[in-house]
């Protein structure tokens, strides 16, 4: 069976910031930490630690640089450990606001006692809905505090505005339920009560793409998942149509859903969501589509030129072993005419084929943190931004020269595992703007040298060939480094070294592109967020009331509705070379 | 700032904040009072032991403020154990709190009470649960239920004279499924620590009370009934089919310990439906499985292992899911050695071109364990699949041809299992003598060796690759040294003419220069059949070998079946039977951590066959005698075998399995468990040894059959303990 002996929070600097027991006697937490650090990284979610008595399994999770550990010691299952750190996690997040930070934690330790031994009974895990939490702990607030401090009694709290972080909701103006209407619906709060209703509908999607070196796509998955929404009085009944080209039953696949939405209509009619939701912003439902089609693996065996259909907004090509030496590489960033930059188009309003009110993608401008975008792309003019390209380096680089980018930021310092390269999204718009929506697209690219370890063994041959290859060299002394003393010697060295004999040259740079062959990339991955349009193509068809049954709405009250696409890849479009 | 104040967490609390805190908790403000007892569970949080401020806290209890209440009852449950008898002092306000008005204020009571682990706490406990039992509020009633769990737990005696057993198990009957799930959970835990008592046992109405509750309780509720529901056998078919189609509907669900508990359920009792519902079952598990694997990283190693344990039963219900499984760059290396793992498994004749052409890209990384093990997994599709070992073939050459000297290695290790699979790829033996000279592992040049005498007359200048080898014979190592010794008494049965002095030449080495017994005998062994009749030793030497039929490492079937029951645990994530970590102290659970952590490594390093080969094959290699031992070897005693590690490591392992030697029948279907331990000891010398009863098996003793999973239990059996005893001669040897 399993249980939950104790959890331990970790600031950034390892420090203990929270210890809760469940039950047992788990080794304590700076007891267990050193063993667990002793572990070398990349730690897995969880490792035996043999040294204590009995011996101890730590289960790990890191969220927003905090360290969760819970130790076991029986034979509990991993996943539900590790779903309820994530919960508890969620939780913490839900009622102290979003990044979770030590210091938010530190400064509210009654209610995160209260979360914690609310979560988990004796080390049964037993309650770990949000609304539900709510309705037992009460969130953490400015006016009780600062009411408490000056010592008079604590007001209602239905006077108590919530404390506005980016991104938690604002609490609902209720009061606190008295405890014996404990809510029929278990994931709803009871009496949910609000003056402005409202329902939105985002929709995320992560892209996870690997493309070979040819630009084929090798696999190219998206992870969808719809986060939902609910400011609504009463217990609202609600009916969601998704559409898709090709239809949803199709294009979706995996999908998974929040225990309120009813499943055997799902399985009747796809695409369509019927359910009473929570109270709050919630995930309803996640999903997965296959972008290449069920059917591409038959097609790769009989025709493996297979054109591809993606129309990713951004690609990168890296190609290596460029230059005299064979130590430059070259990335290529492409980004499709499709998409544009957001700076010039944010104030776009559009009509769409959608049946809401207004145009898609606009509900939530000016609400409060209801949403964590800002206003961006329309469905019909899908925006790109913040387009960034992640270069990983194998392990022998020690440096890079010559490091530059057509346009945008890079960011490298000696030692560093990968070069990052960023585009803003003013930069993206300039680039956009100076293609001219040629069909192929802006092109930007970013250039630099690989130097290796051995290549201090022998200096003098890899600078003099730098020398040669058109000045390659000089760039070094360009490079911002923070340790300049160790480093600074290969720009004084250039200016010293004469080139020496021709042909010895010849041999030593055939020697050096062997050499310089293992230190190129072997892959670069781009990072971008899209707004206004889905790599699946899914549509909000409608998003219905249904006024028969549901109870406590008053009569005439439509909600306001609005939807957000957005497709996101971090660091998911992976391109081999 | 905040540094400061953490490390001020560290230190023992001051006099001074004590002190303070202890003013507040007293003072005649209540303002005061609820703010020092904040600061207290701030300090208690933090790790501090506040325990001194006991009885000031105790004073606040009576309080009609909800939110100090609680704070107020987590001190309680923390320092109780600190202060036993000031417990007593909160009785009246729990036994008075159990019977508030508000249904919060009483299931925080109960739950206060039985989280007081003090005995004579337990007394008091009796009246209030009885009634919170029976309470109106399933809120209540749910926490009331894991209450029992808890009291029986202190006071088994009683719980069972109250009767709060049967009033849980009437609670299965509850109409609030949290209680319901609740109710399980406290009978299924009571089970676990007194069978005895019979608490749960799971009769028709209980079933159908259970999977009504599965939809409508939360999802921690809905684990407990699943993994209730998994121990359960069902009575007949119809059972079954009914238990699978209630519980199929929770592969959606979002929490992934949820899914894993409903995969577990239904293909255990999938078995007893009929072939046709299992097998859209089969089909319909094929998408949960799939989303484990795009979840968070963390949850992905344990889904992994579990997917790998699945596929070893049903090895295609993945197979059109190959993409989800292809590595990312970023990913650990411990995922993606798993995920190779997995995608060999599913490998078919479909996949098998994009497959190859994925596993190629891998073997051009730089992460040396990665790109061999990923060599190796071509070699393993290639024995697996017929139709594709000519485009395996092909890309191993190529990549021979990019001569990185691991890649080299390892694919010339892989291209002899081809050989011994596949007749008709002797064209390439050139291109393979072609990189001798850039071979230094011992198990490569042994593969190339072996390939050499193998095909000796086929190669023409096979006396001249093989002389090379004889010249530095005192300095190869031991397994290069059997290899080249059995190469060359095949040469000359081949080719008689050509390699007389050869022979002679090697064997002299091996028997007179050598002090190692395995190669003097082995040397001997030849001579005299040599000296006898060469006919008899081309029968004997140059016997036909029977093609080995996998090179993918699986569990035994029994171990496998043993595992499946325990899906989502640890069991299933460490692949090991939960006794040999659970319950035999710290030896045992040694070896298993030994072989969690460097199983990755190991599996990159060590050549499959040779963890098959040698848990099948390491008999015939010990000679008569050691066969003959087997009896005595089953009736050593154990704690001749349990005696603990003396400071070597290498010893801890033998220690950590001392139950196999003592009852052979009990663990009998642990070899592969065994192999890994005992091979994990060796670190690099592990190889030595399985390798070198691997080329014994080459080298003819031909009757064994070699697939790895396909020898019947006896037989692991007995090769298992010849496995330990030459692992123990070795040992010796150090």
């Amino acid at each position: 069976m399993g249980a939950i002996e104790a959890l331990y929070i970790f600031d950034e600097h390892n420090a203990t910031i929270l210890e809760h027991v469940y039950r047992a006697r788990p080794p304590p937490a700076n007891i267990l930490l050193p063993l667990f650090l002793e572990h070398p990284s990349p730690r897995p979610s969880l490792i035996y630690i043999p040294n204590t008595h009995p011996p101890t399994l730590v289960f790990s999770i890191v969220q927003d640089q905090l360290l969760l550990l819970s130790p076991s010691s029986t034979d509990s299952e991993p996943l539900l450990v590790l779903e309820f750190l994530h919960r508890v996690v969620d939780a913490l997040e839900d009622f102290l606001g979003s990044p979770l930070l030590a210091s938010k934690i530190e400064s509210s330790y009654d209610v995160v006692a209260q979360l914690l031994s609310e979560m988990c009974d004796g080390g049964l895990v037993s309650n770990t809905e949000p609304n539900a939490l709510r309705d037992v702990v009460e969130a953490p607030s400015w006016m009780g505090r600062l009411l408490g401090g000056v010592g008079l009694p604590s007001a209602s709290p239905s006077l108590t505005p919530s404390t506005n972080t980016p991104f938690s909701l604002p609490r609902p103006s209720i009061p606190r339920p008295n405890a014996n209407t404990t809510s029929p619906v278990p994931w709803r709060r009871a009496n949910v009560r609000h003056t402005s209703n409202e329902l939105y509908v985002d929709i995320v999607e992560t892209l996870h793409i690997t493309l070979s070196p040819s630009g084929r796509p090798l696999s190219a998955l998206a992870f969808g998942s719809i986060a939902f929404t609910a400011k609504v009085s009463g217990v609202p009944d609600l009916i969601l149509l998704l559409n898709a080209p090709g239809g949803v039953a199709n294009t979706i696949s995996l999908p998974v859903f929040h225990p309120c939405v009813r499943l055997a209509r799902w399985r009747e009619k796809p695409g369509e969501l019927s359910f009473v939701p929570p109270d709050g912003r919630f995930v309803l439902a996640g999903y997965e589509v296959d972008l290449l089609g069920g059917d591409y693996l038959s097609s790769f065996t009989t025709n493996a030129k297979h054109a591809s259909n993606l129309n990713l907004p951004a690609t990168a090509e890296v190609r290596t072993g460029l230059g005299h030496t064979g130590a430059e590489f070259e990335v290529r960033l492409t980004l499709s005419p499709r998409f544009k930059s957001s700076t010039s188009t944010s104030t776009t309003s559009s009509s769409s084929s959608s049946s809401f009110p207004r145009g898609t993608g606009l509900g939530l401008g000016g609400r409060s943190g209801s949403s964590a975008f800002n206003s961006g792309g329309t469905s019909t003019h899908p925006s790109i931004e913040e387009v960034v390209v992640n270069v990983p380096l194998p392990a022998g680089v020690q440096n890079l020269a010559d490091l530059r980018a057509s346009r945008g930021e890079t960011q490298y310092a000696p030692g560093d595992v990968g070069i990052e390269w960023r585009l803003n999204s003013k930069e993206v718009a300039t680039l956009m703007a100076s293609s001219h929506g040629g069909s192929i697209g802006a092109v930007a690219t970013l250039r630099a040298s690989v130097i290796g370890a051995d290549d201090e063994d022998d200096e003098n041959a890899a600078s003099s060939a730098e020398m040669l290859d058109g000045g390659v060299g000089v760039g070094v002394g360009r490079l911002e480094y923070d340790d300049d003393e160790g480093r600074g010697y290969q720009s004084t060295s250039i200016g010293t070294e004469k080139p020496k004999d021709e042909s010895g040259l010849e041999q030593r740079s055939a020697k050096r592109v062997k050499v310089n062959k293992v230190l190129m990339p072997s892959s670069a991955t781009v990072s971008f967020s899209v707004k206004g349009w889905l790599a699946s193509g899914i549509r909000v068809d409608s998003l219905l009331v249904d006024a028969k049954r549901s109870r406590g709405l008053g009569s005439g009250v439509t909600p306001y509705k609005g939807v957000k696409y957005l497709t996101v890849s971090k660091r998911g479009v992976e391109m081999r070379c | 700032m905040a540094v400061n104040r953490i490390r001020g967490a560290f230190a023992v609390p001051r006099k001074g904040e004590t002190f303070e805190l202890r003013a507040g908790l007293v003072s005649q403000y209540a303002y005061e009072r609820k703010e020092a007892i904040q600061k207290t569970i701030m300090s208690m949080t933090l790790g501090k032991d506040v325990s001194a401020l006991f009885p000031d806290v105790l004073k606040n209890i009576a309080t009609s403020d909800l939110d100090q209440k609680k704070l107020v009852y987590l001190y309680l449950m923390n320092y109780a154990k600190s202060h036993p008898d000031l417990c007593i002092l909160a009785v009246n306000t729990f036994v008075q709190d159990s019977e508030d008005p508000n249904p919060l204020v009483r299931a925080l009571a109960i739950r206060t009470m039985g989280c007081i682990r003090v005995d004579k706490m337990v007394d008091y406990m009796e009246e209030p649960l009885r009634k919170t039992l029976r309470d109106e509020s399933p809120y209540v009633r749910k926490t009331a239920a894991l209450c029992v769990a808890k009291l029986f737990d202190l006071n088994p005696q009683l719980c069972l004279e109250n009767g709060f057993l049967e009033t849980l198990q009437e609670l299965i009957g509850d109409p609030n499924p949290m209680v319901v799930a609740n109710s399980v959970t406290a009978l299924v835990e009571i089970n676990e620590t007194a069978p005895e008592t019979k608490a749960f046992i799971i009769t028709s109405t209980t079933l159908k009370k259970m999977l009504m509750a599965l939809n409508e309780c939360t999802e921690w509720g809905r684990v407990t009934i699943l993994t209730t529901l998994a121990d359960y056998k069902a009575i007949d078919m119809k059972e079954a089919e009914h238990i699978c189609e209630r519980v199929s509907p929770q592969f959606q669900h979002v929490n992934p310990s949820v899914v894993l508990a409903a995969v577990k359920v239904v293909f255990l009792h999938m078995k007893y439906t009929g072939p046709d519902l299992a097998k859209s079952y089969l089909k319909k598990m094929a998408p949960p499985l799939v989303t484990l694997v795009s979840s968070a990283p963390e949850v992905q190693y344990v889904a992994l292992r579990n997917i790998d344990l699945l596929l070893q039963k049903q090895p295609d219900i993945l197979s059109k899911e190959m993409r989800v499984f292809f590595c990312k760059y970023n990913d650990p290396p411990y995922l993606k050695l798993e995920k190779l793992e997995i995608m060999v498994r599913i490998a078919n004749d479909k996949n098998v071109d994009q497959l190859l052409a994925e596993l190629k890209e891998y073997a051009m990384e730089v992460d040396m364990d990665f790109v061999r093990r990923a060599v190796k997994a071509i070699g393993q599709v290639a024995i697996k699949i017929e139709s594709a070992s000519e485009k395996c073939v092909n890309t191993l050459l190529d990549l021979i041809n990019t001569k990185v000297n691991y890649v080299v290695q390892e694919a010339i290790m892989v291209i002899k299992d081809i050989f011994r699979r596949y007749p008709g790829y002797e064209g390439i033996i050139p291109q393979l003598c072609q990189c001798i000279d850039e071979l230094d592992e011992p198990n490569a040049r042994g593969a190339l060796i072996w390939i050499v005498g193998e095909y000796a007359q086929k190669i023409s200048n096979a006396g001249d690759i093989l002389s090379g080898f004889v010249d530095g014979f005192s300095e190869e190592f031991t397994q290069t040294q059997l290899q080249i010794l059995t190469a060359v008494v095949k040469l000359f049965l081949k080719k008689p003419d050509q390699s007389q002095g050869l022979v002679q030449k090697v064997l002299q080495a091996a028997t007179a220069e050598n002090d190692n017994p395995d190669i003097r005998d082995r040397a001997y062994v030849y001579w005299r059949l040599l000296s006898s009749d060469p006919e008899i030793a081309k029968k004997i030497v140059l016997s036909d070998k029977p093609p080995i039929t996998s090179t993918i490492q699986s569990l035994p079937p029994t171990l496998l079946d043993q595992l499946l029951t325990e899906l989502s645990t640890l069991a299933s994530v460490y692949h090991k039977p939960p006794e040999t970590f659970l319950g035999q102290g710290r030896f045992g659970a040694e070896a298993m951590q030994k072989a969690a952590i460097e199983e990755q490594q190991q599996d990159a390093r060590e050549n499959p066959i040779a963890a098959a080969a040698a848990t099948a094959g390491a008999a015939p290699q010990n000679n008569a005698e050691n066969l003959l031992d087997i009896d005595f070897d089953g009736s050593v005693p154990a704690s001749l075998q349990k005696e603990p590690p003396s400071g070597a490591s290498g010893l801890e392992g033998l220690a950590g399995t001392p139950q196999r030697v003592a009852s052979p029948a009990a663990y009998a279907p642990t070899p592969a468990n065994n192999m890994d331990d005992l091979m994990g000891l060796f670190g690099g010398d592990s190889n030595a040894s399985t390798q070198m009863t691997n080329d014994d098996i080459m080298n003819g003793f031909g009757g064994l059959n070699l697939g790895g999973g396909s020898q019947p239990p006896a037989a692991q059996q007995l090769g298992n303990q010849g496995g330990s005893k030459s692992n123990q001669e070795l040992l010796d040897l150090f």
